[in-house]
């Protein structure tokens, strides 16, 4: 076998591992949730939504300067602009407690219980 | 004097280290560490390599070195630097990219020539996927991962070649106790196919897997331990073998602020053996020692 087709066949394989790892979409309809961000802490701090179902997290940062929305466990993490919002995807989750928290060095935590 | 001397030093390093540790696990234990944040697992096992791919939105700028020390006879000191950067584009894959920068300090090695030189050796790319996504009911997390590399420097002896490399790994973590005690598993596949200076094309391949264990001691400090088993063959099937090794030492992770960290792993070959050359020790695939040494900034 040549070099080139060697070459090829490497590059191919790789190509087709990495197609094979994209998620298929799901058109599933989201479930909003509404997260408050004022004098440094999350408001409520305890948010709760439905299982294996896609979530829209809306972020409000009241607050003169900016935050992150930061969360190991949610996988995400997004800055919001002093008096802005944004909104956070969220995958459909297992049943779970996953912590967020600004990252931006406050000390705001909160809890995402999925039930 | 001269061995004893240094075996006393690092006698003398260890013994502070240790203490500074001990002394670091004890202020933890007045912690609730049930209440640290949760930390991410890719970078705290050394070679080992967790299951974490970072945060939707995150990018990273990284140097990570890797060092090899030791052949059986002259001295051989080489280096493979990767620049990279990396992002989370969606909260199941992630992607690298980066340039591979290599060292080569190589004198009176059997079958290599003398060699002094820094190049830039190479480039790559990772792409890692999420397939099972640790839980608060399930420890277990699992990331499939690909990277392949192209170098126009050989990576042991430093001459100029064109290498392909597919390096497929499974990368497994899982907490053993929240937030505290992690263990890391690593199952490796290397095929690469090389094409020399004289134009012969040479083909071989790697296969090998690790375990892990990691103490996270205080909320940005983790130490742990891991071991390597890796084997070598001829080709890229896997049938002609030519010989393995078990590389063992520690490792160490600290983070010194929210967005940088740093990473640092040393391995000793503690056994080996090469196909038809009954000697101690595999020294003609493998290195005698391999140290790690990586920063990254987050933003």
């Amino acid at each position: 076998m040549s070099l080139a087709r060697t070459v090829l066949l490497v590059a191919a394989s790789a190509a087709l591992s990495f197609a094979t790892l994209l998620p298929i979409a799901h058109a599933q309809q989201a479930t909003s949730l509404t997260v408050t961000y004022s004098n440094g802490k999350f408001q409520p701090s305890a948010l709760h939504a439905p299982a294996n179902t896609p979530l829209a997290l809306t972020v409000k940062n009241l607050d003169a300067k900016s935050m992150e929305f930061e969360s190991a466990s949610l996988r995400v993490e997004k800055v919001i602009d002093a008096k802005s919002e944004g909104v956070i995807n969220l995958r459909p989750l297992k049943p779970g407690k996953y912590d967020f928290y600004d990252d931006f060095g406050g000390k705001a935590d909160g809890t995402l219980t999925v039930q | 004097m001269g061995k004893k001397g240094t075996l006393a030093r690092t006698a003398l390093v260890w013994g502070a280290l240790l203490s500074n540790i001990v002394a670091l696990s004890g202020a933890a234990q007045a912690e609730d560490y049930t209440a640290w944040r949760d930390i991410e697992t890719k970078y705290i096992f050394g070679f080992t390599t967790g299951s974490g791919i970072g945060l939707e939105g995150e990018k990273e700028f990284t140097i990570d070195s890797i060092s090899r020390f030791g052949k059986r006879e002259g001295s051989y000191r080489a280096s493979e630097t990767k620049y990279e950067f990396e992002f989370t584009p969606t909260q199941f894959i992630q992607i690298e990219f980066g340039a591979l920068g290599s060292t080569h300090d190589i004198r009176n090695v059997p079958d290599h020539d003398n060699l002094r030189q820094v190049a830039l050796s190479g480039a790559f790319a990772e792409f890692r996927y999420l397939a099972l996504e640790r839980t608060s009911s399930n420890p277990l997390a699992v990331t499939l991962a690909v990277e392949p590399t192209f170098r126009r420097i050989d990576e042991t002896g430093g001459e100029r070649i064109r290498n392909f490399e597919l390096e497929t790994t499974i990368n497994a973590d899982l907490e053993l106790v929240k937030n505290r005690l992690f263990a890391g598993f690593n199952f490796l596949y290397e095929p690469e196919v090389t094409r020399t200076a004289l134009g012969e094309i040479e083909r071989e391949a790697k296969l090998g897997g690790s375990a892990a264990l990691s103490w996270r001691i205080a909320p940005n400090v983790v130490i742990g331990g891991e071991v390597w088993y890796l084997r070598h063959y001829d080709s890229i099937g896997l049938h002609d073998f030519t010989g393995d090794a078990v590389m063992l030492g520690p490792t160490l992770y600290v983070r010194f602020a929210p967005k940088m960290f740093m990473t640092a792993a040393w391995n000793a070959q503690v056994w080996g053996r090469e196909i038809g050359n009954p000697v101690a020790l595999n020294l003609a695939e493998f290195q005698r020692h391999r140290a790690r040494l990586k920063f990254a900034v987050e933003f």
